[in-house]
């Protein structure tokens, strides 16, 4: 979709219209999904928290100003209900092979391909949103910043040490095999 | 070392990433749950959660789009539009201070909901751990005072600045500023650069140096609690040693609060400094000035982090007169509701003649980084900046010794009458673009003059009235580059921008309304520091350079300026560094065209294990303007691991005083022959006679 016909359906949709902003949605469904996913670590939170961001932007889009950068707006509503569904949670995730068969398979075998889960397991949650959205969103830094409400020094840092060490893990996680 | 962007592929490649979007989160649903029909979803209760959902929705679009609309980042609002914004700020009346509360607490709740898994520290973040302890995040930066703005200087009327001992560097005369390495003449009073220890040597007249008083470091255990103090600077007024300082408490390592200002030691008995009164107001320090009797502070307080207070007294700024805390009294603290309120600047005035009184105090919600103070005024210069989202580019920004990547940046500056019984803040303006420091900024018959560089590289000079109205202006100075160095003299100034040469340029201001430039030259390098010698003569100090750029070196320049429309270079002398390049107080005049500058080379013959690094040849050199040339005259130079950052004399003897806590060391004016030296805490570092020849002193 290009920068036009988002305009005018943005401005479609901020006057109601829901067609306009579901197109919008679609074209980012799997990307919000998906750093929900991995966020949350299991897909029931996971839907949860885009249908309430959904709703939530929906309801909201005067505040998206001309020049903004919806797709970075949208996900900044999608983290903070990803907060807010975490934080009302009592118990530490655990991971078992129900929620981590994703796509109804085994778990793969952790030698030759690094299972998300696995990698972002160990991460808080500010280190675990600033991977996905690096990785799999491919944000950059500052974009990261925006959206996590963090300043970008301390995003490129923790960025690059992350990095190094994940990628470290994996090759260490190979080198086993 | 992969960088980012190699890690990020490689980290994509050898993960399995197969999230696969359920059919509740299609487009159709996601439509038809927005068209208010209920969507049934596989394992949880659909009513519940509709139910959940459909509240959340409520407040959300309540209270949310408010927030919203607010911005996402901590720091102030967008820039300014206009290229001109000024307000007159009247004094505020108020009886009390339910108004300012008010305003501040509307804003801390939303502040608060914005922000509410972090805490804020000054410039830093701090995480909340799971398990309820704080980390401190990397870049956490402790307020540390502003040592870049620091000086000392006697009050012994006796000696002038070109007398019997070299007095600090001023930025206005009649306007004393604080240092860390000072003298009256018979003893030498220093603070290490790291802040934390103030030391008192006597400078005997053979040049010998005897270390008379070490004063305590600072107290925080290992799991980061106590109380840390840092010590910005030093006076010397009558019997008085007048030290700047910031003194802030730590919780595991979690910053609790913090005040600054000055503590005022009698030493008559120079051994035994006896702590005569402290004066301090919330906040980090931010810098001083001693005007006749008068002495100024100006701090700069953060009440983000008293957001969560029940005592709404933490959220107004106080005054420490001894044990005594009182708050700043509601009529003299001053806001407008367009400000963010999340700093105040507190500016305090103290009568050195009449310790027993209090100071007076007046705040105002702003930002501070720097100051500019003549007699009667004081401009508060202060800079909001603004990240763009869309590129990932920011340019690195300077001022105030801070360094930050900004996208755009923009200069406040607040004019407060600081000569009378109370402290008025007048008005402001406000611009884009910053100032480089205080040499770019000028009062001359009640007109203000700056001199800016915009983010993109656009340098101006913009003349204001008393009002702090725009009369003047010239833009398209040297565009594409950035003001290195200015100095204001009269009606003239002369500016030095850089990208890859620098051209010196002469600014006749003569016509407020119209800033002119007269002439310019073009030379290698860029001078960083500007000083006059007399006679229609300039020196420049600064970097060195080709014709593409800068060499890594240092230069003292000697600009002949008789002519304004034909400025010329008529002598130069490169030598390896100095840290004048960065800080104007590591020039110390001696006589009107003679003055002592640090210098700094590396010692390549002598690695040592023990700091793993070269030692220094450091010190300072002598140079001296005469029949229209440069000449080094002398340089004093020991070894050390640590270089000189300050130089200074004393009749016959020249001292210079290392980076860290190197120490002091001693020579002879005329034979550059080392006498002493008194090292630091740590022996590693310390001064040491160079036991061979220095070879090659300059270039």
């Amino acid at each position: 979709m290009n920068g036009q016909d988002m305009k005018k359906l943005i401005k479609r949709a901020k006057n109601g219209d829901v067609r306009a902003f579901g197109e919008i949605y679609g074209s980012l469904a799997t990307e919000l999904y998906r750093f929900a996913l991995y966020y949350m670590k299991n897909p029931h939170d996971a839907e949860d928290a885009v249908q309430n961001a959904c709703i939530a932007a929906f309801a909201k889009l005067d505040s998206l100003k001309k020049d903004d950068s919806f797709r970075s707006w949208f996900f900044k509503i999608l983290y903070n209900e990803c907060l807010k569904i975490h934080g009302s949670k009592a118990a530490k995730f655990e991971i078992s092979s129900e929620d981590v068969s994703l796509s109804g398979e085994s778990v793969p075998d952790m030698c030759e391909n690094y299972d998300v889960l696995t990698l972002l397991d160990g991460l808080s949650e500010k280190e675990r949103s600033i991977v996905i959205l690096s990785v799999f969103e491919n944000y950059n830094s500052n974009e990261i910043a925006d959206i996590l409400g963090m300043k970008p020094p301390t995003v490129r840092s923790s960025l690059s040490r992350l990095l190094t060490k994940l990628r470290i893990q994996i090759e260490g996680a190979k080198n086993v095999q | 070392m992969f960088n980012e962007k190699e890690n990020a592929s490689f980290i994509r490649e050898n993960v399995k990433d197969d999230a696969v979007l359920p059919e509740s989160l299609s487009r159709d649903s996601i439509e038809k749950l927005l068209s208010g029909v209920s969507v049934k979803k596989k394992k949880k209760g659909v009513i519940r959660r509709f139910v959940a959902v459909g509240v959340a929705a409520c407040l959300m679009i309540t209270g949310v789009s408010f927030l919203w609309n607010k911005g996402f980042f901590s720091s102030p609002e967008s820039l300014v539009e206009d290229e001109n914004v000024h307000n007159e700020i009247s004094q505020s009346n108020a009886e009390n201070y339910d108004e300012l509360l008010m305003f501040i607490k509307d804003y801390a709740k939303e502040y608060k909901e914005k922000n509410k898994n972090y805490i804020f520290l000054y410039s830093g973040l701090v995480d909340d751990m799971a398990d309820g302890s704080v980390k401190l995040e990397e870049d956490l930066n402790i307020p540390q005072g502003n040592t870049s703005n620091t000086g000392a200087v006697t009050f012994n009327s006796a000696a002038t600045a070109l007398g019997e001992f070299g007095e600090v560097n001023l930025r206005e005369y009649g306007v004393k500023e604080a240092d860390i390495f000072i003298t009256d003449g018979e003893y030498l009073y220093c603070i290490d650069t790291y802040g934390r220890r103030l030391r008192i040597i006597k400078a005997n007249a053979d040049g010998t140096l005897e270390s008379v008083y070490e004063g305590k470091e600072s107290l925080v255990d290992d799991r980061g609690n106590g109380e840390n103090i840092h010590y910005s600077g030093l006076y010397i007024y009558e019997n008085y040693l007048i030290v700047g300082f910031s003194r802030y408490s730590l919780e595991k390592h979690y910053l609790k609060s913090g005040v600054s200002g000055v503590q005022i030691y009698d030493v008559a008995e120079k051994e035994a400094p006896v702590l005569k009164k402290e004066i301090a107001l919330d906040g980090s320090y931010v810098s001083s000035r001693i005007i006749d009797s008068s002495l100024v502070l100006v701090t700069r307080y953060s009440i983000i982090e008293q957001y969560e207070t029940t005592d709404d007294t933490d959220l107004l700024p106080a005054v420490y007169n001894g044990e005594y805390k009182y708050n700043v009294p509601c009529d003299c603290i001053v806001y407008s509701r367009e400000d963010n309120p999340e700093t105040y600047v507190n500016i305090g005035k103290l009568d050195l003649s009449d310790l027993e009184k209090s100071p007076i105090v007046s705040s105002y919600l702003g930002n501070v980084h720097d100051t500019y103070c003549t007699k009667d005024t004081l401009y508060v210069i202060g800079a909001k900046t603004k990240y763009n989202n869309e590129t990932d580019d920011g340019r690195v920004v300077g001022f105030g010794g801070v360094m930050i990547t900004a996208s755009d940046v923009c200069t406040t500056i607040t004019k407060a009458d600081i000569s009378g019984d109370t402290i008025d803040i007048k008005c402001r303006t406000e611009f884009s673009g910053s100032i480089l420091n205080s040499y770019s900024i000028d009062e001359y018959e009640e007109k203000l003059r700056v001199a800016v560089t915009t983010i993109d590289n656009e340098n101006s000079i913009y003349v204001f009235d008393e009002n702090l109205g725009k009369v003047g202006e010239l833009n398209g100075l040297a565009t594409g580059e950035q003001i290195k160095s200015a100095r204001f003299m009269g009606n003239t100034a002369y500016v030095v921008t850089f990208v890859q040469t620098d051209p010196l340029f002469v600014i006749d201001l003569s016509d407020p309304a119209k800033p002119e430039i007269k002439g310019e030259v073009k030379l290698p390098g860029f001078s960083s520091y500007l000083h006059p010698v007399g006679d229609g003569l300039l020196v420049g100090i600064g970097v060195g350079g080709t014709e593409t750029g800068t060499d890594g070196s240092s230069k003292i320049s000697l600009f002949d300026v008789t002519d304004p429309t034909a400025p010329k270079e008529i002598d130069f002398l490169q030598f390896p560094t100095s840290n004048i390049v960065t800080e104007a107080k590591a020039f110390c005049s001696i006589t009107e065209s003679s003055f002592l500058v640090t210098y700094s080379n590396w010692a390549m013959d002598d690695y040592d294990e023990e700091i793993n690094s070269y030692k220094f040849y450091t010190g300072a050199l002598k140079v001296s303007v005469k029949d229209n040339k440069l000449n080094l005259d002398n340089a004093y130079l020991i070894k050390g691991g640590e270089s000189a950052v300050r130089a200074t004399f004393i009749r016959e003897n020249v001292y210079v005083f290392g980076d860290g806590d190197a120490g002091v060391a001693s020579f002879n004016m005329e034979t550059a022959e080392f006498i002493d030296a008194v090292s630091g805490e740590n022996e590693k570092f310390s001064f040491e006679k160079a036991t061979r020849p220095v070879r090659e002193i300059l270039y």
